[in-house]
């Protein structure tokens, strides 16, 4: 099967410059810009589900933004099934925003609590053109099935459900767009492990029935295990290491990977692995390091190579790609 | 060390009675660490917050006997259980800003914790320093806590305050408060939720240091199973107010006893093993104001039987100090 890719990535960063108060200014000194992406290079393939894991902060959420156009980019180019995003005419512009839709972390937050399941998700087919109120309610109905919800739930406004049934609802309302791209920024971290199976389970049969890419953004390094085809790790706002799941998995290359994977707690004994803890604390997107980014808790330093310039992403030949001047032979 | 039995504590609400502890039985031996684990809601922190005496209106204790070292806690003064949770007890709550006071110093607090403990020089060199010099020595108390829970550089972070920390920093700041004064029982709540797996890790093995080098026994509250699998030696599992199931980690783990042990394991993804689809439990957790006293889980088990909705359960011993209440083993 030969993969086309429905995103690709190049060079892409998102830099957030500060604000400073008028006392700041008057004292000089540099405006700090934040590097919440910097530069990253990268390929999501139709059909596919990319996991993308890495500690908090290190521009994971913002990354996904970036790609939904939520924000411009600071700097590179986002090419959406083989069009360059910031080329397209406000038509075709509006058409990508209805194709790539996300789902939120926070349940809670997501939805507006003034609205009914029904306005919620009438307003979403809006969106896709579909204004016809009958028409609108013969869709929602067909809708709140292929999440696990009723009709008797349609007048229910969020804050009379679940954390789950919540997801549920922010679920049906990206699907209503008929997506063919879903950005899930921590969809289950906030739900309760039995609910969690639940919500998992059902993003993967919609993405069977309706064809979806996904970018599955998370924490828990089991659910990314479970759920991704690929895995990108990500560092202080650069991809350190990308492969398929299992490889990942078995062979991680990079010593940031390495040290992740061998602290997740595991419930089968034979599934331990010896712990690398790791030294040093954990740098700011603001000021990061000079050269590799992971170079001050790293415990496989070349020496000055890695405190001066950064390693490029390389890949071998089964895709598997790392950025890290130990992992060159 | 420590034996709870039949411990109930309900939260008065216009809602009804909410029961957040339900006829708890727990045992804690010296040195030894018990994770209890289960979903949000279920009463974990309300079970802390009970051993501790901390329960506030509207919460209420209305049963059973908290036995810690041969006393009742229950039957005690609060000035008394004021000087057991400052000495023989510690906590880490969940939220590390309910411990970190933001205007203050990090380094100040945690003196402050010694000063109340009295477990500073004072005491121990009978007043021998005065003035200036008597709080450096007690600076260097500090600094020497911060070395022990990790915290890189204590002579400059003393001066620094808990938003200059991150959480992993806070974290350790929480728990060489907590370690201030020499308990033999830590209670720690969710102790590393919000922090990321590879500081996770260090703060476990910082607890795990503890409990090796001081005995420190502890009961460790987590959602999180696989983490109760690595760290504790006995795991009690809570559903609604209620223990359900009790054993070695190993026991409860591998041989899951009680159907809601048995879901949860299904439905969690576990790294290594074969990738099969999830199998959630069905339905969702009950409103823990409109319990009637049958099981909590009759309404999402498949393996409930009328038997399940007649009189009151009891932890039933299958073997091997592994306890479940269910009707299936009564
Ligand atoms: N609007 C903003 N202005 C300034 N800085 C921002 C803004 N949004 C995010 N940041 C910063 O950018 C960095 C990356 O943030 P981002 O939310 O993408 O991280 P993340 O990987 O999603 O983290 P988490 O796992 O905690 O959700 C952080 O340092 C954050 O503080
Ligand atoms: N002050 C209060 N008033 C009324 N009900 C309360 C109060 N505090 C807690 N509860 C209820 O008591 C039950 C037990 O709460 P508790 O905080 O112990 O849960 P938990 O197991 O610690 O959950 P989490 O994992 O979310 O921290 C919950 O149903 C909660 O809604
Ligand atoms: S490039 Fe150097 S510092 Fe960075 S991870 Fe590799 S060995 Fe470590
Ligand atoms: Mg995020
Ligand atoms: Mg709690």
């Amino acid at each position: 099967m030969i993969k086309t890719p429905l995103i690709e990535l190049r060079g892409v960063k998102k830099h957030y410059v500060l604000k400073k108060s008028m006392l700041e200014k008057l004292a000089g000194g540099r405006e700090q810009v934040v590097k919440a992406v910097d530069g990253v290079d990268l390929q999501i393939f139709n059909g596919e589900t990319l996991g993308l894991v890495g500690e908090s902060g290190c521009g994971k959420s913002t990354l996904g933004r970036t790609i939904l156009q939520l924000h411009p980019p600071s700097a590179g180019e986002i090419i959406f099934d083989g069009k360059p995003i910031h080329g397209l005419k406000r038509e075709e512009r509006r058409d990508f925003c209805r194709q790539a839709q996300i789902i939120f972390q926070n349940p809670y937050s997501s939805l507006n609590p003034r609205k009914s399941v029904r306005q919620i998700l009438a307003l979403a087919l809006q969106a896709r053109g579909l204004s016809d109120p009958n028409v609108q309610e013969e869709e929602i109905r067909l809708l709140l099935p292929r999440v696990g919800l009723s009709e008797a739930h349609i007048d229910r406004y969020p804050h009379q459900f679940s954390g789950g049934q919540r997801q549920r609802i922010g679920i049906a309302r990206a699907l209503a767009l008929k997506p063919r791209f879903v950005v899930a920024d921590e969809p289950v971290s906030a739900l309760d492990v039995s609910v969690q199976a639940q919500i998992i389970n059902l993003l993967e049969e919609l993405q069977a029935e309706f064809e979806l890419t996904y970018l599955f953004v998370a924490h828990d390094l089991s659910v990314i295990h479970h759920i991704s085809d690929r895995v990108a790790v990500m560092y202080l706002g650069k991809i350190v290491e990308i492969a398929e799941t299992e490889k990942l998995f078995n062979d991680p290359r990079h010593p940031y990977t390495q040290a992740l994977l061998s602290a997740i707690p595991r419930v089968d004994k034979e599934a331990r692995r010896n712990r690398i803890l790791l030294t040093g604390t954990v740098p700011t997107p603001i000021d990061p390091p000079a050269g590799c980014a992971f170079h001050p808790r790293c415990f496989r330093r070349k020496g000055r190579v890695c405190e001066e310039q950064p390693p490029d992403l390389a890949y071998d030949s089964s895709q598997h790609g790392v950025a890290c001047y130990a992992c060159q032979s | 060390m420590l034996a709870i039995e039949r411990l109930t504590m309900i939260y008065e609400t216009k809602r009804g009675r909410v029961k957040a502890v339900n006829k708890v039985d727990l045992s804690l031996g010296k040195g030894e660490i018990l994770g209890l684990v289960g979903e949000s809601g279920c009463g974990k922190s309300a079970t802390l917050l009970t051993i501790l005496g901390l329960v506030s209106y509207p919460g209420k204790v209305t049963g059973g006997r908290i036995i810690f070292r041969g006393e009742d806690l229950l039957q005690k003064t609060p000035a008394a259980l004021r000087k057991i949770r400052g000495k023989e007890i510690a906590m880490i709550f969940q939220d590390p800003m309910t411990t970190l006071n933001p205007v203050f110093k990090v380094g100040d607090q945690i003196r402050e914790s010694l000063q109340i403990h009295g477990l500073l020089n004072e005491q121990a060199e009978g007043g021998r320093f005065k003035g200036r010099k008597r709080k450096e020595s007690e600076m260097d108390r500090v600094y020497q806590l911060m070395r022990e829970v990790g915290i890189p550089s204590p002579e400059k972070r003393y001066f620094e305050y808990p938003f200059q920390f991150s959480g992993g920093m806070q974290q350790r700041a929480i728990i060489a408060i907590a370690l201030a004064c020499s308990a033999q029982l830590l209670l720690a709540d969710e102790p590393t939720t919000a922090l990321d797996v590879t500081i996770q890790a260090q703060i476990l093995e910082l607890l795990a240091k503890i409990n090796r080098e001081r005995e420190t026994a502890m009961i460790l509250v987590t959602h999180n199973l696989a983490m109760a699998a690595e760290f504790c030696q006995r795991i009690a599992v809570m559903y609604a107010g209620e223990i359900v199931e009790q054993g070695s980690t190993d026991e409860v783990l591998e041989k899951p006893q009680h159907p809601y042990t048995q879901g949860l394991l299904r439905s969690i993804p576990r790294i290594g093993k074969v990738k099969q689809k999830l199998e959630p439990i069905p339905g969702t957790v009950p409103d823990l104001a409109a319990l009637d006293g049958t099981c909590p889980f009759y309404p999402r088990c498949a393996q409930a039987r009328p038997a399940c909705l007649e009189d009151e359960r009891s932890l039933e011993d299958v073997g091997g100090g592994h306890w479940v209440k269910c009707a299936l083993y009564s």
